[in-house]
């Protein structure tokens, strides 16, 4: 961090970003938060395993990622194998079982196809 | 005591010697003798006083980095007060960061740009103030053109060389209501009648409570 530092100009933009805070934003409400239950979206949504090694251990990560817009996105850590194979196996299956939604299908609208009907 | 590192006891040590002989009369030795070690295991750690002062300045920075964080969490008067409170503590623990202003300024460069860097940082921080508390219409418009730019500079140099001055007329240290009565004397004369109001509700009780 030592080498990261601000020049006086732009020390000087964050510091007017942060008092202008205080005038532009505004309280939130009890919908902003909804996105925590709110999951529907994920019927949506494609998964992607991922694997990494973390403190010694192979940890398997799901990535859910909307169809439509994909940065609208969550990571859930699934589990955690001392064996690369056996976690690599691991979440094969549960990206399989995951990516079938057994609350609805994928939405499907035609106007995505954006077919040529001439 | 020893719950510490030797690393961070030979740090706390200089800094208790730094405060009490000033820079340029504390030797090896005596930060030895203080920490209670041999010349030689203070030598295995820091190789001589310049990497000590390196170590205490790093930790010095970071301390005064996190106070200056601390800018606008509240959108009011305690804001500053509460800033000032850590500065003073911040002061009263390193007093020779200023008591030794030109001795480090000469002898050791570096470490002199990284103090000039944080004091940009402490009068920008002052200046926005008085911007942001404007346009709260807590503090009248700037009646004469760049007055809050001076009072800005009168301010820093308040918070930095009072605590000091005080060491040199060997006053008492324990006097943050008068430390803080003197800052806030500078803002008074020029804050509206809301701003009064606010001052007399949040910063008042503040100062009264160290009166006493």
């Amino acid at each position: 961090m030592g080498n990261c530092q601000l020049d006086d100009n732009v020390y000087n933009k964050v510091l007017s970003l942060l008092n202008n805070q205080h005038f532009t934003e505004k309280a939130g409400t009890g919908a902003d938060m909804e996105f925590l239950s709110d999951d529907w979206w994920l019927r949506d949504t494609a998964v992607v395993e991922n694997i990494i090694r973390r403190d010694g251990m192979w940890e398997i990560q799901l990535v859910f990622a909307h169809y439509q817009e994909p940065q609208k996105l969550i990571k859930r850590v699934i589990s955690r194998y001392t064996c690369k194979k056996k976690a690599e196996l691991s979440a094969w299956y549960i990206k399989r079982l995951a990516a079938k939604d057994q609350r609805g299908t994928l939405q499907v609208n035609l106007g995505d196809f954006k077919l040529c009907l001439s | 005591m020893n719950d510490l590192s030797t690393k961070q006891r030979i740090l706390n040590s200089s800094i208790h010697l730094f405060n009490e002989y000033g820079l340029a009369n504390v030797r090896l030795q005596q930060i030895a003798n203080e920490t209670g070690i041999s010349v030689g295991n203070l030598a295995y750690h820091y190789r001589n006083k310049e990497a000590i002062l390196s170590a205490v300045t790093e930790q010095l920075f970071a301390e005064l980095e996190n106070v200056l964080s601390n800018y606008r969490i509240f959108p009011n008067l305690l804001d500053f007060d509460n800033q000032l409170t850590q500065y003073f503590s911040f002061l009263q623990q390193y007093p020779f960061l200023f008591l030794d202003s030109i001795e480090l300024q000469r002898t050791y460069p570096p470490l002199h740009k990284e103090r000039i860097r944080c004091i940009k940082k402490m009068l920008q921080q002052i200046r926005m103030r008085f911007d942001f508390n404007i346009q709260r219409g807590i503090l009248i418009p700037e009646p004469m053109n760049g007055i809050y730019d001076r009072i800005s500079e009168s301010v820093w140099c308040a918070m930095c060389f009072w605590l000091p001055m005080r060491s040199i007329q060997e006053e008492k240290h324990d006097c943050q209501g008068r430390f803080k009565q003197l800052i806030w004397s500078q803002f008074f004369p020029y804050l509206t009648e809301k701003g009064v109001e606010e001052f007399n509700q949040l910063i008042l009780p503040m100062l009264s409570h160290h009166r006493s």
